[in-house]
């Protein structure tokens, strides 16, 4: 199924703010505040499916910690960012 | 006129360069929360906005720069500890540099925190410094003790070459010695020159 405007808009943003992070982790809860910047009335729920969709298509990876799972982008990840640009 | 609405942040993006700029300052390094940005714009620009018009402008012009200066402060971070060479490992580096990012992203993040992360860097800067010193002094004091062990050495080679010079010539030193037609002086000179020969400056002690 083609993905809806709004589901690129929030994959995008999310990859947007990863890819500012350069090689640094991002908290998970500090990743859905940045793109709640860009993405009007960003749910969790939308949020999550969008960055587990990522992480299943190698797009962002995340590390597990205390505080919570950290994500960066990968090359893949790089890679979409710069053809939608 | 189309009769759209303009947008809430239309005043926030057409402000003077400079009011624009301390805006961003306010909402990236200062941390202000929108209401803060809001009161303080009323304040000193005279500026009336909404909270919505601040989290529109921070959206759209702040974030990218505050995740920026973030790196920015990470890596400096990440600098210093590398150049304290055996200080921290590289993993250490990594952590700590990692931990100064998500200070300096954190929106409500605690500046004091990192600013006592940055001291205790200074800290520990400061402390490889004082290390540094205290190892160059080390080192000097180490080349004093040997040039001293060989000063001794050289006394004790001399007094040992004199002793011998004395013995194989005991019967003239003490002919010397013996001579009162010659002042304390005159004995010594030609003791000296008996045993050493002539002085290295050619003068003779008066």
């Amino acid at each position: 199924m083609p993905l809806t405007d709004r589901e690129i808009l929030i994959r995008r943003a999310i990859l947007k703010v990863l890819s500012e992070c350069g090689d640094y982790l991002l908290l998970e809860n500090l990743l859905f505040d940045a793109a709640m910047l860009k993405v009007p009335q960003l749910r969790k729920s939308e949020f999550a499916v969008a960055l587990s969709a990522l992480d299943v298509s190698d797009r962002v990876q995340s590390v597990h910690g205390e505080r919570g799972d950290r994500w960066r982008i990968t090359a893949n990840g790089k890679a979409d960012l710069d053809r939608q640009d | 006129m189309d009769g759209r609405k303009p947008r809430a942040d239309a005043k926030l993006r057409n402000l003077p360069p400079d009011q624009r700029t301390k805006l961003t300052d306010w909402l990236v390094d200062g941390g202000l929360s929108y209401k803060e940005a809001k009161d303080r714009l009323a304040a000193e620009f005279g500026l009336n906005t909404s909270v919505g018009a601040i989290a529109d402008f921070y959206a759209k012009e702040c974030w990218t720069l505050r995740f920026r200066k973030a790196r920015g402060v990470a890596d400096e971070i990440g600098g210093i500890l590398s150049e304290t060479p055996g200080a921290f490992d590289e993993a250490t580096i990594t952590a700590i540099s990692q931990r100064a990012f998500e200070l300096a992203v954190a929106k409500d993040g605690d500046p004091k925190d990192l600013i006592m992360l940055m001291q205790a860097l200074g800290d520990t800067k400061r402390l490889a410094i004082e290390q540094a010193k205290l190892e160059v002094s080390r080192e000097k004091n180490a080349q004093a003790a040997e040039r001293i062990a060989l000063e001794g050495k050289k006394v004790d080679l001399m007094q040992v070459k004199a002793a011998e010079a004395v013995l194989a010539r005991s019967s003239e030193i003490v002919a010397i010695a013996s001579d009162s037609g010659l002042s304390s002086q005159e004995k010594v000179n030609r003791a000296r020159q008996l045993l050493f020969g002539a002085p290295v400056d050619g003068k003779e002690a008066a």
